[in-house]
């Protein structure tokens, strides 16, 4: 557009620079075709002056020589003259001269110059003129007189000379019919003047020469006597200080001031040169001269000198006179046009690109666009608002607006002309709505909020500007945020909401209910003015304060202080809002009270003891059962051996040897009764309990020690699978869980007959969790009881064999004190070719690398 | 702004008055007309003006008695003077300056007066009464000191003839030739160029101190009239070729001694200043 714009600007302003172009030429050729008229009439004039100054001396000159030659004595002195020589000649010389001077002398006030005879080889034989100067031959310096002696004919030309320049009449001489030479009368250029000045002496007139014609005939010692013309280098004026009595009076000085602005014309120069008859203007002292130039040809048809006349100009034609300010208010007006469109063209291209940043903007806009008229016919509709009602532009433009989209079902199936849009913007000028509904192209009708405003122009033009945004998304966000802030309020979790300096801006009831303050009372101030217990410690608040300016959440629980001034406990947690830039906005604390959790949790833990405690107990009695199964051999081994050796003593029987070696046997059992007192008594002692490093492998080993005499018994194979890992954990509380399953497994398996009773063991890592795996035959756990089974007193056996505390127990510590998890399924699977079905118990602890 | 203009002025008005051109007034005699006398003496005021780097003017005056007036009014710098008027001027004003005397022909700074009538003239001069004599200037040495002594060397008195007056050498010469005048005094060599057409000398002088050049020491300084006779004598050849006839032959210092007898003459003689008809 920018482009098109401006090539069409940059046309307008070539083709005004044309047209100024072409109406200045218009003006010059006028201009000069005025100028040319004005100079034809001047040089007509002239010419004419000047051809009937010189025809009127040559008719003067040829009555003259009439004249001469009716005296009867002048050709026959001439033709002895030239027929003799020596003193005859001289006296024939001598008479002519005397016959002639009388006319001669009285001719010359006529403005006759020169009266000189040349002989028919055109030498000169006598100058009335200057009488002294003789015998030169003129060939090459007169063609007028060569022509004369040799065609035997009058010339008559102007034709400059070897003294003077001049009007020449040549006539030739014959005596009885015979040429014998021929005569000239010649008239100087001051005469002729003189004469042109009488016809018309509004001019003054003045005469210059060809230098290259002139310069080779003078007589040296004239040459002095010529003058550069500064017209032109290529002529000369005559005698320069008008100092001969024959010479045109000088110039007059306003002559030579216009010759000196003509010094550096060019054009007159190139016309000179060229032989042209020529005229100008000279602008000079407010004045305005016209400069005429008429050539003057030679015999032989060379320029010999140019004539020429200075007038104070008269009549000039006003375009000439004022061309120039003509010329300047032409250009000075096709200036200012290109100028003006220039600024036209800046003035619309900005506009254009106005036009261009507010159709971005509006194309750009979030809202919809459209304009209409009075009628209300849409005029302009922009990207986005036809994108919300589903139509084209062209769909839109030129359509009545109302009938168009404006949903006349939802809006009291008004008319056009009871359009409350229409009819709200028409009466006040504004109108603004959130409850409009328009109608797009698929018939859908969708809530609108919009604003109109009324302009028009100096034209009276109303233009309705209407601004519409589609709020379907906003109808909903509203619609979730005061479902949100409903879910808040109606929350039995206290929420509080503080900037990030930790002033409170929101709580919801609840927190009223919890705190005792009412909203009013907190807002705007720091939580820790009112709510602080004085329970935890300064290291406390630093910590909690460390994690959320990190941007992390922190959550524990917290003493605070009610309204009231009791205190309660809360379970806390501070999430921290961050805005767009990642910079915390915000926190979000959203807290319970959990002083009834921590009642049933003391409850809890107080019930736990006393399940530990029963689980102790039970395992003391599952214990000793055991230790009271492993002793039961070495005792019957220490006893029968006792009473066999007493026996045999008292039999005579027991030799020293049997009885060493019987003291031995009795003493290894001993030693191994001791051993089990010590495995129980670790197990039992609560210095184990700490949490140390120990490999699983050992842990395992030492589980089975407590309980294998009573698998052995039960005919139960223990398969190993076993993997060593060193953890850091409690391992009597480990072996405490692994007994309970394994007892549990073993419980399981005696009641089974018909087939092996097997136990599988398997630790193995998996990333860095380690799994016990304890796996039996014993079928499994019956689906509807398996989620049940880790629940405190929940069993399976006879009340006289199971507590229900035990997996219970074993649940709690591995998540709670071995941060671990014990899981239990079904599984079945596949042992020396034969297919089992058992229950698979699964603790995972990490392991820490 | 002025200051400034003021001190351009004062700086570039020296070195533009070194650099204008002086300008000689020249006064030559009129014995010829105008055209002759400005062909006769273009070539020297063209090498003066070049050599002494000045400007030359020709004051053309027809009487020799205004040239004269001129000279001691200081209107004229330099002159071109034949003896008579030179003696003349000497003896009225202090300032006149001798510069160089024109050689002739043969290299002597003298010439002639010629006697002249027309070649069909048949009268004896020693017999002459009341013919009418043509003289041209009462200031010029061919005029009537040398008729009236040339005749009264045939014991013939001027004073018993009629005689006028002409002004020019030459027109003296053509008055004769057409019988206006039965003789004529004027310069021989001026009355040769007239001899085509029938003029002849009757008699002639003896040799008299050629025309001068005389320079004004009231309007030239001591230096520029040594400058102007210096370069007038040291003329090159090349340069005298192009010069007239009478001045051709290039310039001598002047002699005062040259002088002594036509002073005598013109002691001896009182010389009209007009005709007798």
């Amino acid at each position: 557009m920018k482009n098109k714009t401006n090539f069409l600007y940059d046309i307008f302003i070539l083709a005004t620079f044309i047209i100024g172009c072409l109406f200045l030429l218009s003006i010059y050729y006028q201009k000069d075709s005025k100028e040319k008229e004005y100079f034809n009439e001047n040089i007509y004039t002239l010419d004419i002056a000047y051809n009937a100054s010189v025809d009127k001396y040559h008719l003067f000159t040829k009555q003259v020589f009439n004249d001469i030659l009716k005296n009867e004595l002048v050709i026959p002195l001439f033709e002895k003259g030239v027929n003799s020589n020596g003193d005859i000649r001289r006296l024939y010389k001598g008479l002519l001269y005397k016959e002639l001077y009388p006319s001669y002398s009285n001719l010359r006030e006529e403005g006759i110059r020169q009266f000189h005879f040349h002989l028919k080889n055109n030498e000169s034989y006598l100058r009335l003129h200057s009488p002294n100067k003789y015998g030169d031959n003129l060939s090459k310096v007169r063609e007028t007189v060569k022509i004369a002696n040799k065609e035997n004919k009058t010339i008559i030309n102007f034709e400059t000379g070897r003294v003077m320049s001049g009007f020449r009449n040549v006539f030739p001489l014959s005596y009885k019919n015979e040429h014998i030479g021929s005569f000239e009368i010649g008239i100087s250029t001051k005469v002729i003047l003189d004469s042109i000045s009488k016809l018309d002496n509004r001019r003054e007139y003045s005469f210059i020469l060809k230098k290259d014609i002139v310069f080779p005939k003078l007589f040296e010692n004239h040459k002095n006597l010529y003058q550069k013309s500064i017209i032109n280098s290529n002529f000369v004026i005559e005698d320069k200080y008008s100092s001969l009595p024959d010479s045109p009076k000088k110039l007059s000085p306003i002559a030579k001031k216009i010759n000196e602005v003509l010094m550096g014309n060019k054009e007159l120069k190139e016309v000179m040169n060229k032989g042209k008859k020529y005229g100008l203007f000279v602008y000079l002292d407010s004045t305005y001269y016209d400069v005429t130039f008429i050539p003057m040809w030679g015999v032989s048809k060379k320029i010999e000198g140019y004539l020429i006349a200075y007038k104070k100009s008269m009549n000039i034609p006003f375009l000439i006179t004022n061309g120039k300010y003509i010329y300047f208010l032409v250009l000075l007006g096709m200036i200012s046009m290109i100028i003006m469109i220039f600024i036209i063209k800046k003035k619309t291209i900005i506009f254009e690109e106005q036009k261009k940043w507010f159709k971005s903007i509006t194309d750009e806009l979030g809202e919809g666009l459209y304009v209409m008229n009075k009628n209300a016919i849409v005029t302009y509709v922009n990207p986005i608002a036809c994108e919300i009602l589903g139509y084209k532009e062209e769909e839109i433009i030129g359509k009545n607006a109302h009938i168009l989209f404006h949903s006349h079902s939802l809006n009291n199936n008004s008319t056009h002309k009871d359009c409350p849009i229409f009819n709200g913007v028409m009466k006040t000028k504004s109108f603004s709505s959130r409850e409009e509904s328009f109608l797009t192209s698929d018939g859908k009708n969708i809530p609108v909020s919009l604003n109109s405003r009324m302009i028009s122009n100096d034209d009276k033009e109303v233009q309705i500007i209407t601004s519409f945004l589609d709020i379907s998304i906003q109808k909903k966000l509203e619609e979730k945020s005061n479902l949100l802030t409903k879910a808040l309020e109606s929350s039995i979790n206290c929420v509080v909401i503080t900037d990030k300096n930790a002033i409170i801006q929101w709580v919801n009831p609840a927190f009223e209910r919890l705190s005792g303050f009412k909203a009013r009372e907190i807002i705007g101030k720091n939580p820790k003015e009112f709510t602080s217990s004085g329970e935890h410690t300064q290291e406390f608040y630093q910590q909690m304060w460390k994690t959320i300016l990190s941007k992390k959440p922190w959550k524990g629980e917290v003493i605070n202080k009610r309204k009231d001034g009791t205190l309660y406990d809360e379970e806390l947690i501070i999430t921290p809002v961050l805005d767009e830039d990642g910079d915390i906005s915000n926190f979000v604390a959203v807290k319970q009270d959990i002083s009834d959790r921590k009642i049933i949790a003391l409850e809890k833990e107080q019930k736990d003891i006393l399940f530990y405690q029963q689980s102790k107990m039970a395992a003391m009695g599952e214990m000793l059962g055991n230790v009271a199964h492993q002793w039961r051999q070495p005792l019957s081994l220490i006893s029968s051996t006792a009473t066999g050796s007493k026996l045999e003593k008292e039999l005579n029987l027991l030799s020293d040897e049997d009885f060493y070696l019987r003291m031995d046997n009795i003493n290894n059992s001993a030693q191994f009764l001791s051993q089990t007192i010590d495995t129980f008594r670790s197990f039992f002692n609560p210095s184990n309990s700490k949490k140390m490093k120990f490999d699983i492998a050992n842990t395992i080993e030492k589980t089975l020690n407590l309980i294998s005499s009573q698998f052995v018994s039960k005919d139960i194979t223990i398969i190993q699978n076993i993997k060593n890992f060193k953890i850091i954990s409690s391992e009597n509380e480990l072996i405490q869980v692994l007994v309970n399953i394994l007892n549990n497994s073993r419980d399981v398996l005696i009641q089974i007959n018909n087939q092996k009773r097997l136990i599988f063991i398997n630790t193995f890592r998996k990333e860095n969790l380690l799994y016990i795996e304890i796996l039996d035959n014993g079928g499994g756990v019956d689906k509807e009881i398996i989620n049940r089974i880790f629940e405190p007193y929940f069993t399976t056996k006879h009340q006289s064999q199971g507590t229900g505390i035990g997996l219970y127990m074993s649940q709690d510590i591995i998540k709670n004190h071995l941060n671990g998890n014990i899981i239990v399924s079904n599984e079945s699977f596949t042992h020396d070719n034969i297919k089992y079905m058992g229950a698979k118990f699964t603790i995972t602890i990490l392991l820490d690398d | 702004m002025y200051k400034f203009l003021i001190l351009i002025l004062l700086f570039v008005f020296p070195f533009y008055c070194l650099n204008a051109k002086k300008i000689l007034v020249f006064a030559p005699l009129p014995m010829k007309d105008i055209d002759s006398i400005y062909s006769q003496f273009s070539p020297m005021i063209k090498y003066l003006e070049k050599s002494l780097n000045v400007q030359v003017k020709i004051d053309h005056n027809n009487s020799y008695d205004v040239i004269l007036q001129k000279f001691i009014e200081g209107k004229i710098d330099i002159a071109y003077l034949g003896p008579l008027p030179y003696l003349a001027l000497e003896s009225q004003y202090t300032h006149v300056k001798p510069l160089v005397n024109f050689k002739n022909k043969e290299g002597k700074v003298s010439y002639t007066c010629s006697l002249v009538s027309f070649m069909t003239n048949s009268i004896d001069i020693k017999n002459i009464s009341n013919e009418k004599i043509a003289l041209t200037q009462p200031l010029s040495t061919c005029g009537y000191l040398f008729v009236n002594n040339i005749l009264k060397k045939s014991n013939v008195n001027l004073e018993e003839n009629r005689y006028r007056y002409l002004g020019k050498h030459d027109e003296v010469a053509l008055s004769v030739i057409r019988d206006e005048f039965k003789f004529g005094g004027l310069k021989s060599e001026i009355a040769k160029d007239y001899y085509h057409l029938g003029l002849e000398e009757v008699a002639h002088s003896e040799s008299i101190p050629n025309f001068i050049l005389v320079g004004n020491s009231k309007t030239l300084n001591k230096e520029e009239l040594l400058n102007i006779k210096n370069k007038m004598i040291q003329i090159d050849k090349k340069e005298l070729s192009l010069w007239h006839k009478s001045i051709k032959y290039g310039a001598k210092e002047t002699n005062d001694s040259d002088y002594i007898h036509l002073k005598e003459i013109i002691d001896s003689t009182k010389i009209p200043h007009k005709g007798n008809f």
